[in-house]
């Protein structure tokens, strides 16, 4: 048991107050609480991170561009339960931007997450054509406490050297150059 | 022709068209078996090449000659296992599992760069190897961030980002060198020129050699040939090196009429014989992560008892 890398958490990453989690990747823990360390230790040795979230790869629904275009989808798996809140993710069909990531975009209420993807689709009715959809059980969310903020994301603050500007190459090059030609 | 095959050659068909448009293509969406295989084959080599990265300069941590430059270490070599961490998840979301990869690793099955199967003797050789291989391996990571399938790009562009100062702090000790004493000069040239060629090696067989880049170019995995990514390197590394009162181990080496810096015969034989597992470090990095491996199992036992300890309090407690 102790050779596998248990299951997998995909981690929601946000950079400041007020912005919108987005999804950076994921991490291997045997619980929520370990994925959430893990995920600091993975995602936020740099100082641009003021809260994470964890879910676990079995509670994500997700549907492709494609997939909703071909609704090739059987989705027979999932059976009528208890309305629940919904998170619901997306991505942008973008062809210019590389950076578009995964990102949150709001909540609602449903039966079974194929009812909160039709909602979804119908709540956030921009203009934006998306790529991927994500649907969570909002309960199988686990957030970075808002109290240890500090302990958790501050320390990456003072780490300057982790900064490619910290280093004044192009100054120290400059200073070869004259101290060469003074020698000249 | 069965209807299967047709259906295949229509998806084919527009798959090809998304990758012409510039679309990512994402965990879920349809493409061919060998787009997969080749995205699995190239990302967990990366992901490999970043764990055992971290072996030749964290052999130096303890030996920093500051306190400065210890710190500057140390996160550059926690950067690469974040690094591989984050290209394992690219190489899960196409299928793979993270336990047969690091099987395939510790085995000897699974490839890595061959860059790091070499020794790294002297504090200058963290120098060279910032300036060089991470150069070399930005270089090429700049080019997979416009890869066309989404979880390797956007890897590749956090990585991009994290590794400039890797770079910068090597490129800051070679200048430093070059302004230091006789000694100084002399270590760092020594390091340079055993880290030069290999350097120019990673980045991989010529084009004539590379059976895999045509398909690869076409699938918008790769944007740029080996040899393309190869000169990028050589014109960028050459001038400053030359500059700082270095020389370079390839006497072949000159700038063509274009301004090109233009490279002698690579010794590709060395280059094989390295990555068929008889470089002068092969046994000693597998042997070193399999130790941590191993040594890390309490750890792995502990954070799992925990868990289920925590998991059937709860479990009581509903």
């Amino acid at each position: 048991m102790s050779d596998t890398q248990w299951p997998r958490f995909e981690v929601f990453q946000q950079d400041k107050p007020g912005q919108r989690h987005y999804n950076v990747g994921s991490v291997h823990a045997p619980d929520a609480e370990m994925a959430l360390l893990n995920a600091r230790d993975v995602f936020a040795r740099r100082p641009r991170c003021h809260s994470m979230w964890v879910v676990p790869e079995s509670a994500i629904s997700a549907w492709t561009y494609q997939e909703l275009v071909e609704g090739v989808r059987d989705h027979s798996e999932f059976a009528a339960a208890l309305p629940q809140s919904y998170a619901i993710f997306r991505k942008e069909l973008n062809t210019r931007n590389t950076l578009e990531h995964v990102v949150y975009t709001g909540e609602l209420v449903a039966t079974h997450p194929q009812e909160a993807l039709e909602k979804a689709r119908r709540t956030f009715d921009d203009d934006m054509v998306v790529a991927v959809w994500w649907v969570v059980p909002v309960q199988a969310i686990t957030c970075s406490d808002p109290n240890e903020v500090d302990s958790l994301y501050a320390p990456a603050l003072d780490k300057k050297y982790r900064q490619p500007n910290h280093y004044h190459t192009r100054t120290a090059l400059e200073t070869f150059r004259q101290q060469t030609h003074e020698e000249d | 022709m069965s209807s299967e095959s047709q259906t295949d050659e229509l998806k084919s068909a527009e798959f090809e068209a998304r990758i012409v448009r510039g679309e990512k293509i994402e965990p879920g969406d349809w493409m061919p078996d060998e787009y997969r295989r080749q995205l699995i084959r190239m990302i967990s080599q990366h992901a490999h090449s970043e764990v055992v990265g971290m072996l030749p300069e964290g052999a130096w941590i303890t030996r920093a000659p500051s306190l400065r430059r210890k710190m500057v270490l140390l996160a550059k070599v926690q950067d690469e296992a974040g690094h591989g961490q984050y290209l394992y998840h690219a190489a899960e979301t196409l299928g793979a599992t993270r336990e047969q990869m690091l099987a395939d690793l510790l085995s000897g099955k699974a490839k890595y760069s061959s860059v790091f199967n070499y020794p790294t003797l002297n504090w200058a050789d963290n120098a060279a190897i910032g300036l060089l291989v991470d150069g070399a391996a930005i270089k090429n990571q700049t080019m997979l961030a416009h890869c066309s399938y989404g979880p390797y790009s956007r890897a590749m562009v956090r990585i991009c980002i994290e590794e400039g100062f890797h770079k910068k702090q090597g490129l800051e000790m070679v200048i430093r060198y070059a302004q230091g004493t006789p000694v100084q000069k002399r270590l760092m040239q020594d390091a340079l020129n055993r880290w030069w060629w290999p350097s120019v090696k990673m980045i991989g067989p010529h084009d004539a050699d590379s059976p895999n880049t045509p398909i690869l170019r076409k699938w918008g995995i790769k944007t740029k040939t080996n040899d393309e990514v190869r000169q990028e390197f050589i014109n960028e590394m050459a001038p400053i090196l030359l500059e700082l009162g270095y020389t370079l181990p390839d006497p072949g080496l000159h700038q063509d009429e274009e301004g090109n810096w233009k490279h002698g015969p690579i010794d590709w034989d060395e280059f094989w014989q390295v990555v068929r597992g008889n470089g002068p470090c092969n046994k000693e990095r597998l042997a070193t992560r399999q130790q941590a491996h191993d040594d890390g199992l309490w750890v792995r036992e502990a954070v799992e008892a925990y868990a289920q300890k925590y998991q059937s309090i709860s479990t009581m407690a509903a």
